[in-house]
């Protein structure tokens, strides 16, 4: 994905499109799940707390 | 414009990392603030605090017998519970461990240790009486 196709996405991921959401929540998947682990173990909960956090704020981010 | 678009992209990655960071900081922070509370299924403590708070409400009821009144006010309150629920409310053993979140067996030696305890101090109070 170039940097403008990103820029699109991103502007209707803002805007509350959720199948750019979606998207954007695959692309940025290795640092979400990097972030999912507790005591050396995946944890599940974190992981949809993390995706439901990312969700909710997502619509603050400036473009 | 490219340079903008790289800016953004790092920008929103910037962005995530913090969001992703302050998530998992708000996740591990109610863990703990969950983990503090006290847990009613295998604490005897907690047991013995639920039979006081439901205390008050178990022993609105009177005694035929004076004496075995006076007696069962010595009684600790959870084995005044114990009783209460068995005799007065007609509980089975296994409802009140339901009840009072213990084991069975735990009801069972709260009413044979309580009943004794009756008998003891009925039969003390009878010798005072005297």
């Amino acid at each position: 994905m170039d940097a403008e196709q990103f820029r699109l996405l991103l502007e209707k991921a803002v805007s509350g499109n959720n199948s750019a959401i979606e998207k954007i929540l695959k692309l940025y998947t290795p640092l979400i799940k990097g972030a999912s682990y507790i005591k050396g173990k995946i944890d599940k909960d974190l992981h949809q707390y993390i995706l439901l956090h990312i969700i909710k704020k997502i619509s603050k981010f400036k473009v | 414009m490219e340079q903008q678009n790289d800016d953004l992209r790092n920008r929103f990655t910037a962005w995530m990392q913090v969001v992703v960071k302050r998530a998992k900081i708000d996740y591990i922070r109610r863990l703990k603030k969950h983990a503090n509370e006290i847990s009613l299924d295998n604490n005897s403590v907690a047991q013995s605090l639920v039979c006081e708070m439901q205390e008050s409400q178990t022993t609105d009821f009177d005694f035929d017998d004076e004496i075995l009144a006076k007696v069962f006010e010595k009684l600790s309150l959870s084995k005044r519970h114990v009783l209460t629920l068995l005799f007065v409310h007609n509980y089975t053993p296994e409802e009140v461990a339901v009840e009072l979140r213990c084991s069975i067996q735990h009801v069972y030696n709260q009413r044979s240790v309580a009943l004794k305890e009756l008998r003891e101090h009925i039969g003390g109070s009878n010798k005072n009486g005297r």
